[in-house]
């Protein structure tokens, strides 16, 4: 690797935080070197479902952020891009399962009405107006016209090919062995290829966040959750919006480190329906288990009986960064100065993406921020 | 022994798959692709390349190579997806 | 026969019913170690690709002037119907294995089958990969029109069928099963209008030695010489077929001459009327489930990643042994050998150096001349228009693929695959995995099979699955009941 001239900033990891954060640096005029250990966007930001939901979040700073990083999708949607991002604004719609789940949802929708989320409440004929091909039986839901997708990796290229533009240098194959640390400042980083120099360094390292700053001043709590995802081969238009149980919100607030099978579904612009969603605390093992294909399969057909003839050509697996406290952990390191954390957003991490980016752009380049970020900061961790 | 494939009566030997005897009387393809329309059929004959798909007896995504030919069988060209009955 | 339910754990499963996977089943039934062995294959009659059947005893009566050595073939099926009626045998033919697991304390395999809309699981302490392995396939302007075929699917129509692809076909690609497949089609009554071999037969030059070491090879060379004669087969080296023509089939062959480069030679190209084209680069070993257990494979000198095996067919996963072409292209007697080795090292057989070591490092050596004499070659993708599909399934141009691999961002074989699609259809980069990846690897070494790792092995329909689970209603999700604990302590 050339001695490159001082970087302005260094970001660990080329996920979606790490592009999204070398975005927004690069638009804001820095210098940008991104460093990954493997591929670009070959980490968790490759397996997901391309969520960028408000619907999941019950009121609070993740919601606030949501909603900030939603708007900013939309504008990166806009802007020039290569390929197509496939962000549709589809919408969501939240299943009552039971009888007894309506009242709940009624309780959780005035919530959000109350935080400025638009939802409606959807009563058995909207429904099935909204998704025909629905099991009969279902008593009703709520419709969030606010949820999107996005297919991630195209944008998460996208976004790296956008800071490139602007400047960023992206280097690949390369990992972070350590920081360069001197009387609690930043002065870098040591790779397998060399060392480089920075006087920022904005740690985006996902579901290995953990491992990583296990030596560092300050580690974080950030621990691998298992998820799979199941994908058909492709169909016509049959599933229009987002849709899941309101057991997959229980799941993703849960800390229980036991398997969670809930139900999301989504069709693809492709035309492939993708299947979610299982949780699993196993560390990085990522050997496979057939219980949970057969989980989610079962789980999707209860839901979607047109499922049952359709044939599963592939699944992939991937571990979300799960942060104690259930929150992202955004903002400077308590410990060394000049030190940025971007990690730990569960299941979340394309949804908060842009927000994210944008966000630690403004904290570097010393702006007033676009929200309030106090339930975020790694100091929470001190 | 004969199958109808789109309303035509094929002949077919006992032992033959539905994609050997549609290309014994020269028919070549049994499906058009989903984006463009075009015409596929058979390709790699063994099962993998998913190239020779279609609807038997109702069900789409039928390999026609991997199926039996059978007295009064219905098959019919897949279009696309072969589902477009599901879309909404 | 037995019912899977009751051979639950088996001493054996073997995955593939083709030469290897019936030698390997031949040799645990013969050993004495009294195995009771279950043998999976997709298909509905033994003999894998190699000796293909039809569906119905009466055609295969028919199709037998098609076969080569169905005398070994009959002999095993023998032995093997023997253990099925002596219950030391289950065969369960017309499943297909979508994945194979391994649990991590007791060490038992379950090979997880699919047929139509039933999934099974099957228990056994060892495996024998025998998957076999499909021909390779090269992108060339027009090889999506209807009549243009796998060299090896020629062959299959025949094999299974007693039909020809067609009555005026062009034969191309790289490689003496080109030849064979010639061979088979003309004496079946098919024209061949000509084979086009990109290589030139002179490089076999330098591994003449291997030939003499393996005399069976030099009669079968002479037989194909005498049929190709018989029929006056036009063979052109240093020739390819660079263009299919037609509307709704293919009516005609564009063949050009290739430089000692493999480039095609400016002003060299010929129209020839054919109404069908039968191509192979070689073969891709089907590793898939090998990869889902964490098996280390290797890629061999023909570029095809294979699973990596010792000296007795044991793959780097306890209790997992792979045999034929899925841990290398070697053709049918090493296929024979390699069976022979794992399925008597997998039920216990011990032997350090088994008495069949010699002959297959012969034939080994023999496969690696060829693969050496008959490389796919540089510049191969110089035929390709804009608009030539590279992923069939999905009907991805080779302008989008080279858009993605000319850009440094996503220039690596998956980042390619995500941003176009290529390799996420039905065949799972099966057809177009070797060229795709050629195509998006900037370095000069050729592409292995980057698109080899295929979690689910064969589409498996999710009503099946779900009729696995005792699962039912959503509102029961909280009970883990059927599902194995983690172990995490939940103390978080």
């Amino acid at each position: 690797m050339d001695q490159l001239a001082v970087s302005d900033v260094i970001i660990i990891g080329g996920g979606i935080i790490g592009a999204a954060s070398a975005y927004h640096l690069s638009l804001a005029g820095l210098h940008v070197h991104l460093i990954e250990r493997g591929a670009p966007v070959s980490g968790t930001s490759s397996r997901g479902e391309g969520n960028i939901l408000v619907s999941d979040k019950p009121p609070g700073p993740e919601l606030e952020l949501q909603k900030f990083s939603s708007g900013l999708w939309a504008e990166f949607a806009e802007s020039d891009l290569e390929f197509d991002i496939e962000l549709e604004s589809k919408g969501g719609v939240l299943l009552g399962t039971a009888d007894g789940a309506m009242q709940a949802l009624d309780g959780y929708a005035t919530t959000h009405e109350a935080a400025g989320v638009q939802v409606e409440r959807m009563d058995a004929k909207a429904l099935y107006e909204r998704e025909p091909n629905l099991a009969p039986g279902l008593p009703g839901g709520l419709f969030y016209p606010g949820d999107l997708q996005v297919m991630p990796v195209i944008a998460a290229f996208e976004m790296l090919r956008a800071a490139r533009q602007h400047g960023a240098t992206i280097t690949a194959y390369t990992e972070v062995l350590g920081l360069e640390v001197s009387k609690g400042v930043v002065k870098g980083v040591k790779t397998t290829r060399g060392s480089v120099s920075a006087p920022v360094v904005v740690n985006c390292s996902g579901a290995w966040a953990g491992p990583l700053t296990s030596s560092w001043a300050t580690p974080l709590p950030v621990d691998p959750r298992r998820g799979y995802v199941l994908v058909t081969s492709a169909l016509p238009h049959v599933v229009r919006h987002k849709v899941y149980s309101a057991e997959y919100m229980d799941n993703v607030s849960s800390s229980d480190a036991g398997l969670q099978a809930s139900l999301v579904v989504e069709g693809t612009k492709s035309g492939t329906v993708l299947i979610g969603a299982s949780r699993e605390r196993i560390g990085f093992d990522d050997r496979p288990r057939a219980e949970i294909v057969q989980r989610l399969a079962s789980q999707a057909i209860a839901i979607y009986p047109f499922l049952a003839d359709v044939r599963l050509i592939r699944y992939y697996q991937g571990f979300r960064p799960y942060a104690d406290g259930h929150l992202p952990i955004i903002g400077p390191d308590p410990s060394v100065s000049g030190l940025f954390h971007a990690v730990g957003h569960e299941g979340v991490g394309i949804a908060l993406a842009p927000g994210t980016g944008r966000i630690i752009a403004e904290m570097i380049t010393n702006r007033p921020l676009s929200m309030d970020m106090q339930a975020f900061m790694p100091s929470r961790f001190n | 022994m004969t199958f109808q494939f789109d309303g035509r009566d094929i002949e077919f030997r006992p032992g033959q798959s539905v994609q050997g005897a549609l290309v014994a009387v020269g028919v070549l393809s049994t499906r058009t692709t989903r984006i463009a329309g075009a015409p596929r059929g058979m390709f790699c004959g063994i099962g993998v390349c998913f190239d020779c798909l279609a609807v038997i007896d109702g069900q789409p995504d039928q390999r026609s190579c991997l199926t039996p030919a059978e007295d009064g069988m219905v098959v019919c060209r897949q279009e696309g997806t072969g589902r477009d009955d599901l879309g909404v | 026969m037995t019912s899977v339910s009751e051979i639950s754990p088996a001493d054996l499963i073997i995955i593939g019913g083709g030469p290897a996977g019936m030698a390997a089943a031949a040799a645990a039934l013969a050993s004495r170690q009294a195995a009771r062995v279950v043998l999976i294959d997709g298909n509905r009659n033994l003999g894998g690709q190699y000796w293909r059947q039809p569906f119905d005893e009466g055609l295969a009566v028919k199709t037998r002037r098609h076969h080569h050595h169905l005398g070994k073939y009959q002999q095993l099926k023998q032995e093997l119907l023997q253990g099925e009626s002596d219950g030391a045998l289950t065969l369960l033919l017309g499943r297909w294995v979508w994945t194979v697991t391994k649990d991590a304390e007791t060490g038992i395999f379950t090979a997880h089958t699919t047929r139509g809309d039933v999934a099974e699981g099957v228990q056994g302490k060892a495996v024998v990969l025998a998957a076999g392995a499909f021909d390779r396939q090269l992108p060339f302007p027009g090889w999506d029109l209807p009549g243009v075929v796998t060299a090896g699917g020629a062959q299959a129509l025949l094999k299974s069928n007693d039909v020809l692809v067609g009555k005026r076909v062009a034969v191309g690609g790289t490689g003496p099963f080109l030849i064979a497949v010639a061979t088979g089609l003309a004496e079946a009554g098919a024209d061949i209008v000509g084979v086009h071999e990109a290589n030139s037969y002179l490089k076999w030059a330098p591994h003449v030695g291997r030939l003499a070491g393996n005399p069976s090879k030099l009669i079968e060379g002479a037989e194909l010489g005498f049929l190709t004669a018989k029929h006056r087969i036009p063979i052109r080296t240093r020739s390819a077929i660079i263009e299919a023509r037609g509307r709704e089939r293919v009516e005609q062959a564009v063949v050009a001459r290739l430089d000692a480069g493999g480039k095609v030679l400016e002003g060299t190209g010929k129209v020839v009327d054919v109404d069908a084209i039968a191509v192979g680069w070689g073969f891709t070993a089907q590793i898939e489930l090998a990869l889902a257990l964490g098996a280390e494979t290797r890629v061999d000198v023909d570029g095809t990643e294979a699973v990596a095996i010792d000296d007795l067919q044991r793959a780097t996963v306890d209790g997992l042994f792979a045999a034929g072409e899925t841990c290398g292209i070697g053709g049918l007697e090493l296929a024979l050998i390699e069976g022979e080795i794992a399925g008597a090292t997998a039920v216990g057989e011990s032997e350090t150096v088994h008495p069949l070591t010699k002959r297959r490092g012969r034939l080994q050596g023999f496969a690696t001349a060829m693969h050496h004499a008959h490389p796919v070659t540089d510049h191969w993708e110089s035929q390709l228009t804009a608009d030539t599909i590279i992923c069939r399934c999905e009907e991805v141009t080779f302008d989008r693929v080279s858009q993605a691999g000319n850009d440094p961002l996503t220039n690596d074989p998956r980042s390619t695959k995500l941003v176009t699609r290529t390799g996420m259809g039905w065949c799972q980069g099966r057809m177009c995995g070797y060229a795709a990846s050629c195509l998006s690897t900037p370095t000069s070494s050729r592409g292995t099979d980057a698109f080899a790792r295929r979690p689910v092995a064969a589409p498996v329909s999710l009503g099946a699955l779900a009729a696995m689970t005792q699962w039912q209603s959503p509102a029961d999700n909280r009970e883990s009941g059927n599902l194995p604990e983690t172990t995490d302590s939940p103390t978080d």
